[in-house]
């Protein structure tokens, strides 16, 4: 976990997450068939850098977790089945 | 000033590089076997009609010249060059699996519309059991039978397949597929001829991309 | 210079265009708060995205498992029943709360992906 980020940093990255969202609802709403594609394409997809929540209470941030170096499929890390069973039909 | 990610590859592209999306100059940044391509920059770019398009056409530019590249997300920013190595380091396994998948490959994207109220319930094995109904209705439902013909029909040509489903209708589903970059022409003559066999359903087909869906690990 | 796009009907377009609107402004805040006012909605909707978020991830891999071949039919069964049970229990929990079913999403970063 990282204790990197300063508490305002936090609130201004929210703060800026919201001006995109709306500064896309912009975009979308005139937007023609190409530019929707545009949109969903580099905006929607592509490797991601964050991959993180933040949990907080009564509006502190508390607690930050990536999730990402939690979460796995099985098999990946596992073996499929953990070598229990083989390919099956 | 932090760094705007561009893509990660294996080597650095050939030939020049040209400007970022601020028209800041782009440059490449080794990993010990990947690279990316990054742009200094102030601020987080807004997203506008013109800088989406250009991230688009720096992304195309890239994937062009290097054997294999990883479109990252518009405006995907690090704080400074140790940020970015951290970001690397932390992925690199998964950054290699996935490069090596895409190489040669782009991308078709394939956007499914259904009209008609879908009838729930399908012909099933009278063997299956209400459990594997369920999960076979849920993997229909990001896959849609509808356009199971057109799918199977471009299997020989499609390196790797995700879907997404929407519940926006008449959208339902987004199809993506990884193909070579010498099947391109094969693939639009297949979909062509396969496109006319849709009974209940619309497609509307578009790339080449760059393989933004398949970036990812899934 | 624009690239071409097949051409859509009127209404798919305005159907990706609420999709693409819905998803980016759901995305904008990935982070939870638990507020004192309202203590029981709060952690109602973190526990409840939570699992949902874990449940698509559970039935992703179900689904990929399925479709490998590397499930036995019993085991299909059985995680479908359960998976069922989950989505419905959640989407209960949900409705009891008075929490919408849009809420329950997050997109996070690399992790969307998994779902």
């Amino acid at each position: 976990m990282s204790g990197q980020r300063t508490h305002g940093a936090r609130r201004r990255a929210g703060a800026a997450l919201e001006s995109k969202s709306r500064e896309v609802g912009v975009l979308a709403e005139q937007a023609d068939a190409s530019l929707l594609e545009i949109v969903d394409h580099v905006l929607n997809k592509g490797v991601v850098i964050q991959g993180e929540v933040v949990l907080g209470v009564a509006s502190v941030d508390l607690v930050y977790v990536r999730l990402s170096a939690v979460l796995c499929a099985a098999d990946r890390v596992l073996g499929n089945g953990a070598g229990k069973r083989n390919k099956v039909r | 000033m932090k760094l705007l990610v561009y893509a990660i590859a294996r080597s650095a592209p050939r030939g020049k590089l040209g400007v970022g999306v601020q028209r800041e100059a782009l440059a490449v940044r080794a990993h010990g076997g990947l690279v990316s391509i990054v742009g200094k920059v102030a601020s987080s770019p807004r997203i506008t009609e013109e800088s989406l398009y250009a991230h688009d056409r720096i992304v195309r530019r890239i994937a062009a010249r290097t054997s294999a590249a990883l479109p990252m997300r518009f405006g995907s920013t690090v704080v400074d060059e140790s940020a970015l190595e951290r970001f690397v380091e932390e992925r690199r396994g998964e950054f290699v699996q996935a490069l090596s998948k895409v190489r040669g490959c782009e991308q078709f994207t394939l956007r499914v519309f259904v009209d008609a109220s879908r009838a729930l319930e399908r012909p099933t094995l009278c063997t299956d059991g209400p459990g594997a109904r369920y999960l076979r209705a849920r993997a229909e439902s990001h896959f849609p039978p509808e356009i199971a013909q057109l799918r199977a029909l471009l299997a020989p040509l499609v390196k790797d397949e995700r879907a997404e489903a929407h519940d926006v209708p008449p959208l339902v589903a987004s199809v993506y597929h990884l193909v070579p970059r010498a099947s391109r022409a094969a693939y639009r003559a297949l979909y062509a001829r396969g496109v006319q066999e849709l009974a209940s359903a619309r497609v509307a087909l578009s790339g080449p991309w760059p393989t933004y869906a398949f970036a990812e690990s899934a | 210079m624009k690239r071409p796009v097949a051409p859509l009907r009127a209404k798919d377009l305005d159907a990706l265009r609420a999709d693409l609107e819905g998803r980016i402004g759901r995305a904008s805040a990935p982070r939870w708060n638990v507020n004192p006012e309202d203590a029981q909605r709060s952690v109602a909707r973190l526990v409840l995205t939570l699992v949902e978020f874990l449940r698509r991830l559970l039935e992703k891999q179900a689904i990929r498992r399925m479709d490998a071949g590397t499930l036995a039919p019993e085991e299909v069964e059985a995680i479908g029943v359960a998976l069922m049970r989950l989505e419905e229990t959640v989407h209960e929990l949900a409705r009891r709360f008075g929490i919408p079913k849009e809420e329950l999403n997050l997109d996070l970063g690399p992790l969307g992906k998994l779902i």
